[in-house]
């Protein structure tokens, strides 16, 4: 069980050998680094920034844990800090002072004190490591050099550490409420300089909110236990991105390792991210099970005594579910889209570098937690009697199964770059769930109604397509409507979008170039701006930049059709004039309607059903293409294949050059019925 | 073993039905005019969306351009849907009025009759409203069966229903109202049989009848109806059957719908007869044993 995480042999007195040792040393920190007991062979797959030994215990009765932690955080960038900064997010439910419960409009969470959760650290005690070292000479060189660090399983002991408790503050990085206590800054005696480490040893008290309120909390013996531990910030480019917790976004943080101890009834079973690794059975009636996340960048568990417990298999990877005794006979349900859904994406997107996923059923009643990703652990959600062709919870499941790429993998910053979380996470739904239960009604199939992941995307898309930018801090968009358009719906379309631009092999390229390029790492958007340009071989700068920079709409439309007999050579000096023409001419109009230039396709159609494609770069206002046929046009359409979902109107793609009643009659005669039908239930 | 009372009278009710042709078609051409009042909206909507337009192969209603159909003509969709509820609400006061008419002319039995059936219709009209309005208090019975559906079932389980409870008790709380309104018909029709057969009386008398009538003799009032919707059921079976073979669209599809309407009416028409006779058969009987006429029994040979 060791896990040694060694520093950087040595750096050098001077700045610039300095620099470089560094460098070096966080090029070679994963190659080096000897990984867990469970394979110490194995380099590990991160770099192990914030590494976290927890004991928490539950009150099951009062919904409140009791827990300590220490951390091991290592400064990995070139740049000094005096301070480190934690996320506390349980106090977004402390009072209806918090941002959280300001930017959800909500007032309150109940009467009773134990609808509220709140997060309060009782002790602190901060201690860099290693102290300062001896010197040496080296190839004529005088070094500083380091003895190597503690083992991670063997933390200093607590009472030893400074006791740095009054020096904890709560600050307010994104709004300035000073009535927020989400983020927490504790300054340091010394800076810590790049390179080194610090050990911070903390205890707190957490109580849960009941019942569980966006994304954590209880309900009754049901606990989902997210965001629950002083969770340290990204320290980067030499200042702390530590957001405070927002109604619509709460991840960003640095990878490492966690050994979570959780203590809680023992007829609970529970579930957590990571993998089992020992069960204590104490002698107070409760159980403590100890797990281990490596290479991960958040820790959630679960637990709850109404639990029925199923296991699959998928490759090497240990499929666990946790399904609620009433949903049990949906549990084949749950793990073939498991199966199905993960085998996909990493066909996709490459292995699943983990040993094992549990997927959660929430409690009904519970559906706060429902639908959320946390490394290696998914929530979901159904009811009982779901028709198995509404696929929603397979739909969510889906979703979730793809954030253990774009947010487990990538870990980008959601607060502020958000669609390359749930926008890639939504692209990949839609792709998945098309590829799993099929193009039509991969969502709903119902008779007539047969609804695709993508149409449900376009519905919430075109109620305002032109509101916000796509990348803004997430509490920055004008509405929740804009945030859930910008966050999932747009960036699903758009990339939907690229990908029929690229070409769906191009597209593939890239994803899996993106992944296996900045995994365990944290891509910002011109990352993959950019990697986009590398592997498709095209400047695509003009589609990002009005994607993400601007609120442009794109919407083309066909505005005239006309098609004339070709005019004969008429008057003087023409009787011996012979004019190549066709039979016709003919005249189409395509209008860009929205300020979002996309080249698109023109499609005629002639009478004898033959058609002909031109394309436009759709960068001018309007275009007119005249042209002579043989046969009469008919119709002119603008995308005719359906590759621009991001167009937001497609009721206007398509113009005919003389009315057509034949599609309102055929909808119209199978409506007759219909309504003959719903007469006859009031005929009395 | 005795052939049930309904039987009888859903038999000789079955061959006095083609005897009423110009009815029968009087009950298509309502239903087929109201339809097409409320389709009317709608059939705009769809011809300002797709007169210009190119429809694709999963024709008006694919659900890729349904979404930007609803968004963008959201207007004639609202509209449409408006006025839906207002078309049903008057179709179902004209079928109240035809309906007059209907059991005045299967009352006399004698076949068509024009002028005694707008008269009857026109008769019976402002009775068989009344007839709904003493109806009220029974309609309020269906929101009171949904709810103590759902408090017997917390009453029962406590406030959190397991998830099965919930989702069976759910539907039990909707099919019980959906069966009260089926059997509210059985009641209806009867109250306005009384009121044609015994020519003036009064609403709440007519509905107090109507509802002794199914309340003594529930197992035939049920039994008909049933079988009555088991013919039915067959027919629209046959309906789809044959759908299948025409196209999407067309005229002929449109004469199919209009035979099976046809076949729906005359089944209508088959069940008011078939009622009018179980009522006349059974409620005949009734006051013999109210008197006091001691039942005839056989003596053991």
């Amino acid at each position: 069980m060791a896990f040694l995480i060694d520093p950087p042999r040595s750096s050098s007195l001077r700045p610039a050998r300095r620099k470089r040792a560094i460098a070096i040393a966080l090029a070679l920190i994963c190659a080096i680094l000897p990984l867990s007991g469970q394979d110490p062979d194995a380099s590990p797959l991160s770099p192990r920034i914030a590494n976290y030994r927890i004991d928490v215990a539950l009150d099951a009765e009062n919904h409140s844990l009791k827990g300590r932690q220490f951390l091991l955080w290592h400064n990995q960038t070139e740049f000094p800090t005096s301070e480190l900064q934690f996320h506390l997010y349980m106090n977004a439910f402390r009072n209806n002072l918090s941002t959280y419960m300001k930017e959800s409009g909500m007032r309150s969470l109940g009467e009773d004190p134990g609808a509220w959760g709140h997060i309060d650290v009782t002790e602190i005690r901060v201690q860099p490591v290693p102290p300062r070292v001896t010197l040496e000479e080296r190839d004529g060189l005088v070094e500083e050099v380091r003895p190597v660090i503690s083992h991670f399983d063997q933390p200093p002991t607590a009472a030893d550490m400074p006791d740095v408790t009054d020096r904890m503050s709560f600050i307010w990085p994104d709004d300035g409420n000073v009535h927020d206590r989400t983020v927490m800054r504790i300054p340091l005696a010394e800076p810590l300089a790049p390179g080194e480490y610090v050990w911070v040893y903390c205890t707190f008290d957490l109580q849960l909110p009941d019942p569980a309120h966006d994304r954590t909390g209880a309900l009754d013996d049901y606990f989902l236990v997210a965001q629950w531990f002083p969770k340290i910030g990204v320290f980067e480019n030499g200042a702390w991105n530590c957001h405070q917790f927002h109604a619509n976004s709460e991840f960003y943080a640095d990878f490492g390792v966690y050994e979570v101890d959780m203590t809680v009834p023992a007829h609970f079973v529970l579930g957590a991210s990571g993998v089992e690794v020992e069960v204590r059975h104490n002698n107070d009636g409760t159980r403590t099970h100890a797990y281990r996340a490596e290479d991960v960048h958040d820790f959630a568990w679960t637990t709850s005594p109404d639990f029925e417990v199923h296991h699959d298999k998928l490759g090497d990877i240990s499929l666990r579910l946790l399904i609620q005794k009433e949903h049990a006979y949906q549990a084949q349900r749950h793990l073939d889209v498991v199966r199905k859904g993960l085998a996909r994406i990493q066909e996709l997107l490459g292995p699943y570098p983990y040993a094992q996923l549990t997927v959660v059923d929430p409690k009904p009643g519970a559906g706060a937690t429902g639908g959320m990703e946390y490394p290696t652990l998914i929530t979901a959600g159904t009811s009982y009697g779901t028709p198995s062709r509404i696929r929603l919870m397979e739909a969510t499941i889906v979703h979730e199964l793809a954030h253990q790429y774009f947010y487990g993998l990538l870990a980008s910053n959601e607060f502020t770059e958000v669609w390359l979380d749930e926008g890639f996470t939504t692209y990949l739904e839609c792709r998945v769930m098309k590829d799993v239960y099929g193009s039509k009604g991969s969502t709903i199939d119902l008779w007539d109604l047969r609804v695709n992941e993508l149409d449900v995307r376009r519905r919430g898309f075109i109620l305002q397509p032109g509101g916000d930018p796509m990348l803004l801090p997430v509490w920055t968009y004008n509405s929740v409507r804009s945030y859930v358009i910008n966050a999932y719906n747009k960036p699903a379309l758009a990339l939907t979008t690229l990908e029929h631009y690229l070409g769906t092999e191009v597209m593939d390229d890239l994803l899996r170039t993106y992944v296996e390029r900045f995994k365990f790492r944290h891509p910002k958007s011109e990352d993959f701006v950019a990697l986009a340009g590398e592997v498709s071989g095209q400047d695509l700068g003009w589609f990002f930049d009005q994607l993400l920079h601007t609120n442009r709409v794109l919407d083309y439309t066909v505005i005239r059709v006309r098609s004339r007999p070709a005019p004969k050579p008429a008057g003087r000096d023409s009787e011996a004039v012979t004019l190549e023409t066709g039979k016709y001419t003919n005249e189409v109009t395509v209008q860009r309607l929205g300020d979002f230039v996309f080249p698109v396709k023109v499609q005629f159609m002639y009478e004898d059903g033959a058609t002909e494609i031109e394309h436009w770069a759709g960068d001018e206002p309007w275009k007119k293409f005249t042209f002579d046929s043989e046969q009469r046009l008919t119709a002119a359409r603008v995308d005719p294949d359906n590759q621009i979902p991001m167009d937001a109107n497609l009721v206007n793609n398509s113009r005919r050059r003389l009315p057509d009643p034949e599609p309102a009659e055929r909808e119209a005669t199978r409506w007759l019925m219909r309504f003959q039908l719903l007469l006859e239930l009031f005929a009395w | 073993m005795r052939k049930p009372h309904f039987i009888d009278c859903l038999r000789r009710a079955l061959p006095a039905v083609p005897r009423y042709p110009r009815t029968l078609l009087t009950l298509l051409f309502a239903n087929l005019v109201a339809a097409l009042v409320c389709l009317a909206p709608f059939w705009m909507a769809f011809e300002s969306y797709s007169k210009r337009r190119v429809v694709g192969d999963g024709g008006l209603l694919d659900p890729h351009f349904l979404v930007d159909f609803l968004f963008y003509r959201q207007g004639s969709w609202d509209l449409a849907k408006g006025m839906l509820p207002i078309s049903i609400g008057l179709y179902a006061l004209f079928s109240v009025f035809l309906s007059g008419g209907v059991f005045s002319v299967l009352f006399q039995g004698r076949g068509d009759h024009a002028a005694l059936f707008w008269r009857d219709a026109g008769r019976f009209f402002p009775k068989f409203v009344m007839l709904l309005v003493w109806s009220i208090p029974l309609f309020a019975l269906a929101p009171l069966l949904h709810g103590g559906v759902l408090l017997a079932l917390e009453a029962i389980y406590g406030p959190e229903l397991p998830a099965a409870v919930e989702f069976y008790g759910g539907w039990a709380a909707l099919a019980l109202p959906a069966l009260g309104w089926l059997l509210y018909l059985r009641v209806f029709d009867y109250a306005r049989i009384y009121m044609v057969t015994t020519g003036q009386a009064p609403a709440s008398l007519a509905l107090y009848e109507g509802v002794v009538f199914v309340g003594r003799r529930f197992f035939s009032v049920v039994g008909l109806a049933l079988s009555v919707a088991v013919v039915l059921a067959l027919w629209f079976w046959l309906y789809a059957e044959a759908r299948g073979f025409l196209p999407e669209s067309g005229w002929l599809l449109i004469l199919l719908q209009q035979i099976w309407m046809l076949g729906r009416q005359a089944a209508r028409l088959w069940l008011y007869d078939a009622e009018l006779r179980l009522f006349r058969k059974l409620r005949t009987r009734a006051p013999l044993k109210a008197v006091g006429l001691p039942p005839r029994r056989r003596l053991p040979v």
